[in-house]
């Protein structure tokens, strides 16, 4: 049995020269091929991971939205974003404990804290529009950008007019049986999609906007 | 007073006794009033409408300090008697009748 090892890395010697931990040149060197790309793509993961996951809070907070009356909201969501951003940006912390204070804040409030935070505000009378003065009021009508709407609105056209054009072509094309259904479900899909895709846009430019309309230099346009 | 003293309420407004003229933010009262968000602004929004407390916008140059301003409350003087006050009132109120057992000298559990 012993000769028959000694035997067999003879052999692979002979094959492919030296041997290491049992593996040749060819060996090492494709697990260092491997290796590359896997820790190039493990620090992207890790970078898109944090990255993504600090941004989550304020995504869970823009649901505090829904039911809380505009006005109010415009007046409290920017303290409450303030607050969020200077939770998640404590450098001190590690990403993952950021990240859970971030969701412990907006969660609340998303459930119904803003919508009973508004109420409060306003039975006990509090004006949205001069509780921060007028500069607030001034920099707040300067910050508003419609790219979230414009993104919603080409998303849903997109999707709309896709199932229109591509259902018109399927309706001349109904010569067999078959292939108009097999065209409204690829247009369906398409639709879907296009509407999944607007969803995600729309969010993505809401925390791209509020990320960007704190900075003096974008106040001004 | 036209609000509940409900635990969060109370955590709170301890938070803020403790140190009267100190201002605090938002995140600095989650965690010394242990209270959650959901709690805190429904609160914060009655003691400012109350007149117990005012808020003020930091003031702060937000692309210098690179992040934005947070909004700061401060307990008034108003504010610090009527929640001293509501406080003592709600402890006389919380406090076991004399008739308790609790009170005789009866069988003390250990460790106690």
């Amino acid at each position: 049995m012993h000769h028959g090892i000694v035997a067999e890395l003879a052999s692979k010697t002979a094959e492919h020269g030296s041997t290491f931990l049992g593996e040749d040149f060819v060996g090492w060197r494709t697990a260092l091929i491997v290796a590359i790309p896997a820790a190039v793509i493990y620090e992207l993961t890790m970078a898109l991971t944090r990255k993504m996951s600090l941004r989550l809070p304020f995504l869970i907070l823009k649901l505090a939205r829904f039911g809380t009356p505009k006005e109010e909201w415009e007046y409290q969501s920017q303290e409450w974003k303030a607050e969020l951003w200077n939770i998640l940006g404590d450098r001190e912390r590690h990403w993952f404990l950021r990240f859970i204070d971030g969701m412990t804040f907006a969660i609340p409030l998303a459930v119904g804290g803003a919508r009973l935070s508004a109420k409060a505000s306003v039975k006990a009378g509090l004006k949205p529009r001069d509780a921060k003065g007028p500069k607030h009021a001034a920099r707040h009508a300067a910050r508003r950008r419609p790219t979230t709407t414009i993104a919603a609105r080409a998303g849903v056209a997109s999707g709309v007019l896709g199932m229109v054009a591509a259902g018109a072509a399927s309706q001349q094309q109904a010569s067999t049986v078959t292939a108009p259904s097999l065209m409204w479900w690829a247009v369906g899909i398409l639709g879907a999609l296009i509407i999944v895709l607007m969803i995600v846009g729309t969010f993505w430019l809401g925390v791209r906007n509020f990320s960007r309309s704190w900075r003096p230099s974008n106040r001004e346009k | 007073m036209d609000f509940n003293l409900t635990p969060a309420v109370v955590r709170l407004l301890q938070a803020f006794l403790e140190d009267p003229e100190a201002p605090h933010f938002g995140a600095e009262l989650i965690k010394k009033a242990h209270v959650s968000s959901g709690s805190l602004y429904p609160a914060l929004r009655r003691f400012e409408g109350a007149g117990w407390v005012t808020g003020e916008t930091e003031d702060i140059d937000p692309s210098e300090a690179g992040r934005p301003a947070r909004r700061y409350y401060t307990l008034t003087p108003l504010g610090a008697r009527e929640a001293h006050l509501a406080l003592a009132e709600l402890s006389q109120r919380v406090r076991p009748p004399a008739t308790s057992p609790g009170w005789s000298a009866g069988p003390v559990a250990e460790g106690i």
